[in-house]
């Protein structure tokens, strides 16, 4: 495998529609099957396209093993918090009254950042701390683009107005620990259309500038072969104007993700248009993630 | 006059706003004046439409009189809406100035999941009271499936309890008392955020007062006779499960779905036929492409089926896939002659 596909968080982000969730679910199949290792699949704030893809049930809370040596879970706000303060804090049972105020919990949810702290310094300890709960690797499938920025922002943005304490000391644990390059990698999806190249070329800067991430690749979704140089041979009429037309459109797709890979500085990686769906896609991807080195 | 309002619901990345251009200006071909309504960063309709730069009114499209955009600006849509709310209230000025530069404010506006549908919301309500169109196309934000802007409004309403702040401030009878509250809370954000907070919930009483009236008009408007809802999505799997997702939740909310869209149909491709003996690469490049287009054209349209089972009673509408990515307003043309006329005289 690629050696920026092995860190421990691997997090995977793009713009809405360009395959994440196929991507960061191959991307955990192949840890799996490469090492027998155990890897967890988490999507956060209760979004779930994973069981979706995979058919499965829908993903909660409790991490579940949906494919082999793949768990996967789609974290909640709410219950990430509660374990938060819990472990952090060591208030179990004020916190445990007031958090389950409705109102508090309202206003919790209106704290900029906090939910993807909470959720952050979840998945951190899901990696670093011995345990049942432990696993090797942690694939996230972030958000979309601008909302993947402010949730990998949150724990800086905390780290700098929490109280001294415990619960600063944790954030910066986890700002070091998402911000070093042997333990995270922050890849970022696109397809073959401009709009997201575009968004992928920025993404990837605001990455750097902004959150300061270590970033990883370009996993470029859904490829078509690279057609042949020179002038398309003669055909009868219907069959040339569909060439032209398919000749033109691989030309400027490989053409736009040229310029994205140039203009995004990220290593780019090609993943073909794989027929079928679902399962089927998976397994394909992940096969040719641990083919790639 | 009532005017007609078209809500564009579907998942992300099946070129919804795209397509609800095109409606837009078929809509305006049929002689009636439209505006297409869009929230989006990445001015995605200022790019369909050629031009970088909509304003944040709805400007007539030069090239097609009757036609108008309008892209959001989330930021200052806000400031718009706090705005607009200060002169209706006569909030002075030295609060609304602290209210734009309170950190949760801001938080609100740039951050908060939702916000888009909030400003959404906001607007509908003003372009309608400004009036003068015959129809409102909205793009919904891009969230999961758009559903937030069918919920937007009843949150919008009930968004921040006034109780909270009694809450902080130790007002009214709580089984919680306010020091047990504060100190956890204090714990977790720090005593300058929470100051920060109760600052900004005196101070955006009137606002969300406002932002209340504003989503119930608009909770009104969702199930209003003159208000249609329009599905677009991908002839996939995905694109299917969220179909059905969608017209479940409408059903939910008692609303009904009127057309929907299978965007991007591929065409099957042509017999292959060389003349004469291209070489080798060109074989198998014409060979491949001829493969993966006939195994999407087939998928398409037994998921076009599939759809059109899964939302039985509703009209399924195909749009063909154009031969490049659209980006001008003779490509949204060539989107907009597929619009069947039935689902005009529906």
């Amino acid at each position: 495998m690629h050696k920026l596909t092995t860190k421990p968080m691997q997090v995977i982000t793009g713009k809405g529609g360009v395959g994440k969730s196929a991507v960061a679910a191959a991307l955990a199949l192949a840890l799996a099957e490469d090492g027998k290792k155990r890897v967890l699949l988490a999507t956060l704030d209760g979004s779930d396209d994973v069981s979706r893809l995979l058919g499965c049930m829908p993903l909660d809370d409790t991490e579940r093993e949906v494919l082999p040596g793949v768990w996967a879970v789609s974290m909640s706000g709410e219950s990430a918090r509660l374990e938060y303060a819990i472990k952090v804090l060591k208030f179990e049972r004020m916190a445990r009254i007031v958090f389950a105020n409705r109102l508090v919990r309202n206003l919790l949810d209106f704290v900029p950042g906090l939910n993807a702290v909470n959720q952050l310094g979840k998945l951190f300890w899901h990696v670093t701390e011995p345990g049942a709960s432990q696993f090797d690797h942690v694939v996230l499938e972030a958000p979309a683009s601008g909302h993947a920025l402010i949730t990998l922002r949150s724990p800086t943005l905390i780290q700098q107005m929490s109280p001294p304490g415990p619960m600063r000391k944790e954030t910066q644990r986890i700002v070091k620990f998402l911000a070093d390059p042997n333990q995270t990698a922050v890849h970022v999806v696109t397809l073959t259309a401009s709009m997201s190249c575009r968004e992928a070329v920025q993404l990837a800067d605001a990455l750097r500038q902004r959150a300061q991430m270590p970033v990883g690749l370009l996993v470029c979704n859904r490829v078509p072969d690279q057609p042949p140089s020179g002038v398309i041979p003669e055909g009868d009429s219907d069959w040339s104007e569909f060439m032209t037309t398919e000749v033109e459109r691989a030309r400027a797709e490989h053409e736009r993700l040229a310029a994205a890979e140039r203009d995004s500085k990220l290593e780019r990686i090609d993943c073909p248009e794989f027929p079928g769906a679902g399962r089927a896609v998976v397994g394909r991807l992940a096969e040719h993630f641990r083919s790639l080195r | 006059m009532s005017t007609k309002l078209t809500i564009v619901l579907g998942p992300g990345g099946v070129g919804k706003t795209t397509l609800s251009a095109s409606l837009a200006l078929a809509a305006a071909r049929r002689g009636e004046k439209t505006v297409v309504v869009t929230v989006d960063p990445a001015k995605r309709l200022a790019q369909a439409l050629g031009s970088e730069d909509l304003p944040h009114q709805p400007i007539e499209v030069v090239e097609q009189p009757g036609f108008f955009a309008a892209t959001l600006d989330r930021a200052k849509a806000w400031d718009q809406m706090v705005e607009r709310c200060a002169a209706r209230r006569s909030m002075p000025a030295s609060s609304v100035s602290r209210l734009l530069a309170n950190r949760f404010y801001q938080h609100l506006r740039d951050e908060l999941g939702g916000s888009a549908e909030i400003i959404t919301t906001d607007y509908l309500a003003h372009l309608l009271e400004a009036g003068g169109f015959d129809r409102i196309v909205l793009d919904t934000p891009p969230a999961q499936d758009a559903l937030g802007f069918l919920d937007a409004p009843e949150r919008f309403a009930g968004f921040m309890d006034s109780k909270i702040l009694e809450l902080l401030l130790g007002k009214g009878s709580f089984r919680l008392s306010r020091t047990l509250v504060l100190k956890v809370l204090s714990r977790l954000t720090g005593r300058e955020m929470l100051d920060d907070l109760i600052d900004f919930l005196s101070l955006s009483r009137d606002v969300l007062e406002y932002m209340g009236d504003r989503g119930r008009q608009v909770m009104a408007l969702q199930r209003g006779a003159q208000t249609e809802y329009v599905l677009v999505t991908a002839p996939d799997r995905e694109g299917e499960v969220a179909a059905k997702r969608l017209v479940h939740e409408l059903k939910v909310r008692r609303l009904g779905l009127s057309a929907a869209f299978a965007n991007r149909m591929v065409a099957s491709p042509p017999a292959i036929a060389w003349e004469g003996k291209p070489d080798a690469e060109w074989l198998a490049f014409g060979a491949n492409r001829a493969e993966v287009r006939s195994q999407q054209a087939s998928r398409d349209l037994s998921r076009l089926d599939d759809l059109a089972t899964r939302l039985a009673g509703v009209a399924v509408y195909p749009i063909a896939c154009l031969d490049k990515e659209p980006q001008s307003l003779q490509d949204l043309a060539l989107l907009s002659a597929q619009v069947p006329e039935q689902f005009w005289s529906r």
